[in-house]
């Protein structure tokens, strides 16, 4: 009898021990799924597109340098930072300062200043930046003057890129003399911006041929950015030369690529290759040379690679005021 | 037309069906019930049926709307619209003999508070007081109607004698007008009729009458036992008061003067506005904007006032007035004080403008305040009404700036070519202003076109420089100099030059000019004087090298006198016991003048006096004696 008193007693016992368990195990099932959804979300929170939007160079000033108001014959600096947001280098890029010689005084030696900023990139998903600072003294207003405001100019010239690839389809089947291929189909594409201020925002496919296809490609390009774009390799506009005739608008057409073949090998034929936008927009044709493709291949997914090479400019303008020395009360 | 109308917030069964043409009776309990929705609705149906069959429809429709609402949107409505719709509900609804409390009430406390702002406050000017008292006058009409048949006598009664009151008390007897004023004031019209009326059909209306009643005994009484100073507790002098208030036929006469004026001046106006314009559009009117300035800097006359309104005649006048200096720094202003008859046509003769000022020149600076008089020795010779001024002529300096954008020839093309604006690109204004520092005189400043290009082909830019008074009682007495700055790398060629300029070496990178000033086109300055001049060609070396736009400014200093003045009416009365004098003294007085008249050479000799003449002692032009104390004036055959 006792026997089994103490046998239902461990029964009972080892019940609430399994009971117990359970309990815990659930409990550490439960803290891995959050540290697991944790980790998934920090691992999608890591995930930077860097090709996406029309980012470019970002040229802002410090919070009081300079101050919204500074009184007559007072120094002052002016710190900016410059910040590569787009996902292409800049090597030799000019920062200018404008500014009213009658109202300010340049102290720094410099009033020009070559900047050089890494893009992103898959192992660097931070921002590229620089901080640049012009020093300056305001001069005694008029008399009987009571506030002056006065205007600074930060005028920035860079080279800059911009590479865009997109999944075309090349459909050889176009008199559909065989059964239709399912493989894929020819579509527009169109993108927002690949990293760059200067976008290809659209191509459009169309195939003609004969015993050989050529695939035909137009590409629309457009300047996104809040600057203008000048000829690659052209740093007028930081100067007093200014934007020339020339230079202003042009986008050079670096490269094509339609899988293997390439406008810089001579597969493909683009035209105009020294693009000139109108009202910020530009539109290529691009085509494969001849008797490349037969018709009688079977169609297939492949990629095409737009590369484009630009200058390119912005100036903003920062307001301040002068004030009269008696105003200081 | 029936409205029926419910609340979300009411029982359906206490809901009544409203037909057109009944009032509704007060109910406190369904007070909050009726302010809300119902008067909303009501109101809004009853609009409805005045404006025409159209807008009853809408009008019930709204009814509806309201009802739809529940009990937060009708709330709303309710206390918005329900309070004055509601209240005109009577007008069309209210049914013969009966009173609407909601309107009673509402007319009393709308009629009470235009009261209180025009007789105690005295805030209306008169044509105000007929627009607040023509609108009363709808507002009773339109309400009370119905329930008070004789509405339209009592309108207009009580409409002209709110209007015509102002006037009366104007004519006093002792202190009558006082009392009077006391009367109006204790015995608001509108609120004590309208209360009379309702006083069996609205609670409480006859009791409040009677407390106000009271009240205002006890403040009449405290008034003159305490030496008329002492009215709802403040020291309030009813005389001063009343000769403050100003009557509704001395605003129509200064209505009149004023139109008249305005009038006479219209073709001057649109000739000099017409020159102005034509003159910007061609180039020759520079616009500048003054400088925003927590205090306009000048010399400023204020509070200029005659020491009596009316004075008899030949009786010496003065008048005052407030020099105030407000100037940056140290800078000290000479300044000359005057003072003189506006209207100079008047009077014939030199020796009624022999004044004397007290302070006459002097420096301010700063902030100084000086205050002023000025004694027209001998006062005017005909009764009438005079305008005199008080003025001021001080120096003082205007500094002009203009912030110029210069960019290559090329780039400006490149740029326009592909239509797009330089200002755009370089993120700068399109027009540049010109800002000229505070103070009586605009100096403008302007370039042809900004921004200006620099290149071998560029079309040389004209700088132009506009004065102009930018005080409306005052102007340019003479401008003393005109300093224009160049940037360096600039030059003007004074051989194109609208008027004669001078180098005038060189300052802290600017090329100074100055403008020859010596003219009569300087001096007295009424409408506004423009100077132009071309720049000599400017090479590109004149660019920053390192910006692609060059930012510099061109700037002006001019000097000058300026004569600010400020008018003050005078009535001059006729002195009867001097008529009696005259009258027995016309023989004498007439053989005097017998003897100043006469012909020596070639010049007419004619008394402008009663008094003894003195023969030949001014010379008569243009009607006015250029000579003071004499009496007598030639004028040339």
């Amino acid at each position: 009898m006792e026997f089994a008193q103490n046998q239902t007693h461990i029964a009972a016992e080892q019940k609430y021990k399994m009971n117990n368990v359970k309990k815990c195990m659930f409990v550490c099932f439960v803290l891995v799924l959050i540290s697991l959804a944790g980790c998934s979300q920090q691992g999608e929170w890591q995930k930077v597109e860097i090709y996406k939007g029309t980012n470019e160079l970002d040229v802002s000033v410090m919070k009081s340098a300079p101050p919204d108001e500074v009184y007559e014959d007072e120094p002052f600096k002016i710190v900016s930072k410059v910040s590569n947001k787009g996902a292409y280098q800049i090597e030799n890029g000019i920062l200018t300062l404008g500014y009213e010689r009658a109202f300010i005084d340049l102290t720094s030696s410099r009033k020009s200043v070559s900047i050089s900023l890494e893009g992103k990139s898959p192992s660097n998903v931070w921002d590229d930046e620089e901080i640049i600072t012009f020093d300056l003294r305001s001069k005694y207003l008029d008399k009987n003057s009571e506030i002056h405001t006065t205007t600074l100019l930060l005028t920035s010239c860079y080279d800059y890129e911009t590479i865009a690839t997109f999944s075309v389809c090349i459909d050889t089947n176009i008199f559909e003399t065989r059964p239709k291929d399912t493989t894929c189909t020819v579509t527009d594409k169109t993108s927002s911006g690949q990293g760059a201020p200067v976008a290809v925002t659209r191509v459009e496919e169309d195939i003609s041929g004969g015993d050989y296809i050529t695939p035909h490609f137009t590409i629309y390009i457009q300047n996104r950015g809040r600057g203008y774009v000048m000829e690659y390799g052209n740093r007028d506009a930081c100067t007093s030369k200014g934007i020339g005739k020339d230079n202003f608008n042009v986008v050079n057409l670096y490269d094509v690529e339609l899988g293997e073949f390439s406008l810089r090998k001579g597969d493909l034929r683009c035209s105009p290759e020294l693009i000139k936008l109108r009202d910020n927009e530009a539109k290529i044709r691009c085509s494969l040379e001849r008797n490349t493709i037969k018709s009688t291949d079977p169609s297939y997914i492949t990629s095409l690679k737009v590369h484009l090479q630009y200058g390119y400019t912005r100036t903003d303008s920062i307001e301040m005021n002068i004030l009269n020395d008696q105003s200081k009360g | 037309m029936s409205a029926s109308v419910s609340s979300g917030m009411m029982p359906k069964s206490n809901i009544p069906t409203v037909e057109s043409g009944q009032s509704v009776p007060w109910n406190p309990k369904t007070s909050i019930w009726k302010a809300r929705g119902y008067k909303a609705a009501t109101g809004l149906g009853t609009a409805g049926k005045v404006v025409g069959k159209g807008a009853v429809t809408a009008g019930k429709a709204a009814g509806r709307g309201v009802k739809k609402m529940g009990k937060g949107m009708a709330a709303a409505a309710g206390t918005a619209g329900g309070f004055l719709l509601g209240s005109l509900r009577n007008k069309g609804g209210g049914s013969e003999g009966e009173f609407s409390p909601g309107s009673v009430w509402f007319f009393i406390i709308i009629s009470l508070t235009a009261h209180i702002f025009d007789y105690i406050f005295n805030a209306f000017s008169p044509f105000m007081r007929v627009i607040v008292y023509v609108a009363l006058a709808f507002f009773a009409f339109m309400l009370f109607q119905k329930a008070l048949p004789n509405i339209l006598r009592a309108t207009l009664l009580i409409t002209i004698g709110n209007l015509l009151m102002p006037t009366m008390l104007q004519f006093s007897i002792g202190r009558s007008n006082e009392i009077a004023l006391l009367v109006i004031i204790f015995l608001p019209m509108w609120p004590l009729y309208i209360s009379l009326m309702a006083k069996d059909k609205v609670k409480f209306i006859g009791t409040l009458g009677i407390l106000w009643l009271l009240f205002c005994l006890i403040l009449t009484l405290n008034y003159f036992l305490a030496d008329n100073q002492q009215f709802l507790g403040a020291n309030i002098n009813l005389g001063d008061s009343l000769k403050a208030r100003k009557t509704f036929w001395d605003e129509v006469k200064d209505f009149v003067q004023t139109s008249k004026e305005d009038f006479s001046s219209i073709p001057e106006q649109i000739r000099t506005s017409w020159n102005k314009s034509m003159n910007y559009a061609t180039a020759g009117y520079y616009q500048g904007q003054e400088e925003a300035v927590e205090e306009p800097l000048g010399v400023f006359l204020n509070d200029v006032l005659s020491a009596s309104e009316n004075y008899f005649e030949n009786e010496k006048v003065t008048i005052w007035g407030t020099l105030k200096a407000r100037n940056i720094g140290k800078n000290s202003m000479s300044v000359k004080v005057g003072c003189g008859l506006s209207d100079e046509w008047k009077v014939e003769s030199d020796m009624y403008r022999e004044t004397t000022v007290y302070p006459e020149e002097f420096e301010m600076e700063g902030y100084d305040q000086v205050d002023l008089d000025c004694m027209f020795e001998n006062g005017f010779p005909e009764w009438g009404t005079y305008d005199v001024n008080l003025n001021a002529t001080f120096s003082f300096e205007t500094y002009a700036r203009l912030l110029t954008y210069w960019i290559d020839e090329d780039s400006a093309r490149a740029i326009t070519r592909e239509d797009e604006d330089v200002p755009d690109v370089y993120d700068l204004p399109k027009e540049p202003l010109s800002y000229f520092t505070s103070g009586p005189v605009m100096v403008g400043l302007g370039l042809g076109e900004q921004p200006m290009k620099v290149g071998q082909s560029s079309i040389i830019p004209t700088l132009g420089l506009t004065l102009e008074s930018n005080w409306f009682e005052g102007k340019i007495a003479k401008v003393k100099s005109i300093k224009i700055l160049i940037p360096e790398e600039l030059s003007l060629n004074v051989e194109a030059c609208s008027d004669s300029v001078f180098v005038g070496g060189k300052e802290d990178k600017f090329n100074v000019y100055y403008v020859d000033v010596e003219n009569s086109k300087f001096e007295n300055i009424d409408n506004y004087i423009t100077i132009r001049c071309k720049f000599n060609e400017v090479s590109n070396n004149a660019l920053d090298p390192t910006s692609p736009i060059t930012l510099r400014h061109i700037k002006a200093v001019v000097e000058y006198d300026y004569v600010v003045y400020e008018e003050v009416e005078i009535e001059i009365e006729k002195d009867v016991t001097k008529q009696d004098e005259e009258e027995a003294t016309t023989t004498s007085n007439k053989e005097e003048i017998r003897e100043c008249s006469g012909t020596e050479d070639s010049y007419n000799y004619e008394c402008m006096s009663t008094k003894e003449c003195e023969v030949a002692e001014g010379v008569l032009v243009d009607g006015i004696c250029t000579k003071s104390n004499s009496y007598c004036c030639r004028t040339e055959v």
